[in-house]
């Protein structure tokens, strides 16, 4: 376990969100724009609960905790979002590492959620921004029986 | 008008315990309410456990934070409570957050954004947290045409055209209520309140105002525990003693020969005070009044201040009762009640819901001493008047209350307690230490019996290892409750016998003078030289001194005497 990297299941969570956001598409730049979509839903939810401050000072910390591992995210820009910020630190990135950057970030994103508000209540707020990830992850498991 | 052609005010049950009777019949639908206090009071979490309790999918609820606490924070902590159903979030409650909008200062579109916001969910409630947050943004936003006044009556249109009942939650201090215009515009407010005095402190509420609605009046307690808020219903005005509710039967102490002294037990429906130093038995009395109920199938209730329920059952063990099958087979309420920051109506709460679960004859408080160490110091001061109305309360309910309290001076002449419990009762048991012989022995008398004939004897009684014993009636004795009898007709014997009290007073004099000639003594005891040559002659010849010459002139000594020695005398 990458002792700077998210906690397992807030990863798991951010890898699934960003293979649903793909939409099947497995190339690293398709899911590292998978990535940012991600991370947009969940403002735009969360934002809405949150407030936009309280939610932004959510994506810094996790943005934050990800440049312990992706350096290259660099210093906070200032941009009004951090994506902003992280997009043009991506600029030039291989797709490789653009997806794995933006996966910490979701990664510790949702870990912060988990730790502040508990897996429940994260996990409810995550159901609510992807109501048909629940019905696509039954479908899996029930091909997954069969 | 007709009662027919009066418009109804449906009533919304608040899902928090003892509110819904405060507030007279629940909260009035489409009101416009506010929930206002100091921080800290409980007001986010009173206004979530209405929501919780209330919204659903098809009539959900709007909770629009504003500044204020944190709403990650709020939902941290209010999901600690077990009304916060995870799953109610999003669906049947939509947080709704307008830091953003108020920090702008824009008051219209705050409200333009509420509005919007209801209007497209349709909510049947509301919550706005904190509302002060927005009116301190009235105030500066006081250029703009929206006033306080103006806002606050479109908000509280705009909510109840939409049928939406509504909260605004808001930090007030008690000297803001006057002149503040959301007092006059709001439908409802709850007052919440801490009071703090030494290290206790008591939660309270108030329904200061509820337009339809009849509340009960004055302060009342509540607790924030894991359930959320439980409010203990002051009562207010307790109606007389129904008479004709009370039985004229009697009910047994279990203890033979106490019952008798009581002209044959506890009348049903009276108030005992078993009064006693510590050590005498109290809880013994008590704890065998609920047993001899339960063994005729009565149920009963114990509120305990001191003592351990576990060691509660142990002592009743050894009595030969299994209070544990009791307590489980739903027989027998234990009320173990959290000390130093108690107030009565939530004691009382805890007992009128127990008798009511169990259907309980007997209600036993052990014990009052106990009661009024646990109270917040903010309720002792009322402890009489709140005594009274626990007291009227149950006894109204047809229930036998026993209740112990101890007596401080175990060899004096008894009080039986600082509030004047006595006058609150309707029997009076006193138990009392006393020394006979050089030996404690414990005595039990009934001072008071209202309309009913009782024993006047103070009777000796045992503790033993079958319970509280009642032994002979002690006879012959003056002075028993000062706790040193004196046995009638038997003078004390004199410290001198034989002497008339002027040969005494020459004794003592010589006693204290060790040797002394008749002038010393004559000094001493002013009594005349003949007549005190004549005492000095008696002293000698009954050996209480001698006599020797000194220098020409008689000595005398006082001689010790052996006690047999006296009594020959005595003859």
């Amino acid at each position: 376990m990458d002792p700077n990297g998210p906690a397992p299941a807030a990863q798991a969570l951010a890898r699934r969100l960003m293979a649903h956001e793909a939409n099947g598409r497995t190339a690293a730049g398709d899911l590292a724009a998978a990535g940012e979509r991600v991370l947009l839903r969940l403002r735009q939810d969360l934002a809405r609960v949150l407030g936009t401050s309280g939610f932004s000072a959510l994506e810094a910390r996790a943005l934050d905790l990800a440049r312990r591992r992706y350096a290259f995210l660099g210093t906070d820009g200032g941009s009004p979002h951090f994506l902003d910020d992280a997009r043009a630190a991506l600029a030039g990135r291989d797709a490789d590492d653009a997806r794995d950057a933006l996966l910490a970030v979701c990664g510790h994103l949702i870990g912060l959620l988990v730790t502040f508000l508990g897996e429940p209540l994260t996990t409810q707020f995550i159901r609510l921004a992807w109501p048909d990830l629940a019905g696509e992850a039954a479908d899996r498991d029930k091909k997954e029986t069969r | 008008m007709t009662e027919r052609e009066r418009a109804s005010i449906g009533g919304l049950a608040t899902g928090v315990p003892g509110l819904d009777q405060v507030l007279g019949d629940g909260i009035p639908e489409y009101s416009f309410n506010l929930v206002a206090g100091e921080p800290g009071t409980g007001k986010t979490t009173l206004a979530q456990q209405i929501l919780f309790a209330n919204a659903t999918a098809e009539r959900p609820a709007l909770y629009f934070t504003v500044l204020g606490e944190p709403t990650l924070k709020m939902l941290r902590y209010q999901q600690q409570f077990s009304f916060f159903d995870v799953e109610a979030v999003g669906k049947a409650i939509r947080f709704v957050n307008l830091s953003d909008l108020a920090l702008e200062q824009d008051l219209q579109r705050v409200l333009d954004s509420i509005v919007r916001e209801v209007e497209q969910t349709q909510p049947g409630l509301v919550v706005v947290d904190s509302f002060r947050t927005v009116l301190r943004a009235v105030a500066a936003d006081s250029a703009t045409e929206l006033g306080l006044q103006s806002f606050l009556q479109r908000l509280a249109i705009e909510l109840t055209n939409q049928q939406v009942t509504s909260f605004l939650v808001g930090e007030y201090s008690e000297a803001e209520v006057h002149g503040n215009p959301i007092f006059t515009v709001a439908d409802g407010i709850i007052w919440m309140m801490q009071k703090t005095e030494g290290n206790a402190s008591v939660r309270k509420l108030q329904a200061v105002k509820m337009r339809g609605r009849a509340s009960i009046p004055g302060l009342h307690p509540f607790r924030i525990g894991a359930n959320g808020i439980r409010v203990f219903p002051r009562i207010g005005e307790v109606p007389a003693r129904p008479e004709a509710r009370r039985s004229t039967g009697r009910l047994s102490t279990g203890i033979a020969g106490l019952d008798e002294m009581l002209g044959g037990g506890i009348p049903v429906g009276d108030a005992v005070l078993v009064a006693g130093p510590a050590g005498s038995g109290k809880t013994l009395v008590g704890m065998q009044f609920i047993i001899d109920g339960l063994s005729q199938g009565e149920a009963g209730v114990i509120a305990m201040f001191e003592e351990y329920a576990e060691e509660y059952l142990l002592r009743a063990r050894t009595l030969g009762a299994d209070l544990q099958k009791s307590l489980d087979e739903k027989k027998l309420h234990l009320l173990r009640l959290r000390p130093l920051d108690l107030s009565v109506d939530e004691v009382l709460q805890e007992l009128q819901q127990s008798v009511l679960e169990l259907g309980a004859k007997r209600v036993v408080i052990d014990s009052l001493s106990g009661f009024e160490v646990g109270l917040a110091m903010t309720e002792g001061s009322e402890m009489r008047q709140s005594l009274y109305r626990m007291i009227a309360t149950l006894t109204g309910m047809g229930v036998t209350v026993l209740m112990t309290a101890e007596v401080a001076e175990a060899f004096a002449p008894p009080r039986f307690s600082s509030n004047a419990v006595a006058f609150l009762t309707d029997d009076i048991i006193m138990q009392r230490f006393v020394e006979l012989n050089g030996y404690i022995h414990s005595v039990m008398g009934v001072v008071k019996m209202r309309r009913s004939r009782h024993s006047r004897a103070l009777q000796l009684y045992e503790i033993t290892p079958q319970g509280l014993v009642m032994d002979m009636v002690l006879r012959g004795y003056d002075g028993i409750i000062t706790g040193v009898p004196v046995q009638r007709g038997v003078v004390a014997p004199p410290a001198f016998p034989g002497l008339t009290g002027r040969e005494s007073l020459v004794l003592q004099s010589l006693m204290e003078l060790h040797d002394a000639s008749g002038e010393d003594l004559h000094r001493q005891t002013g009594i005349a030289q003949q007549d005190l040559t004549s005492i000095l002659v008696r002293l000698v010849a009954m050996r209480y001194i001698t006599e020797a010459p000194v220098d020409g002139e008689k000595q005398y000594q006082y001689q010790a005497q052996p006690r047999d020695a006296m009594q020959e005398r005595i003859g």
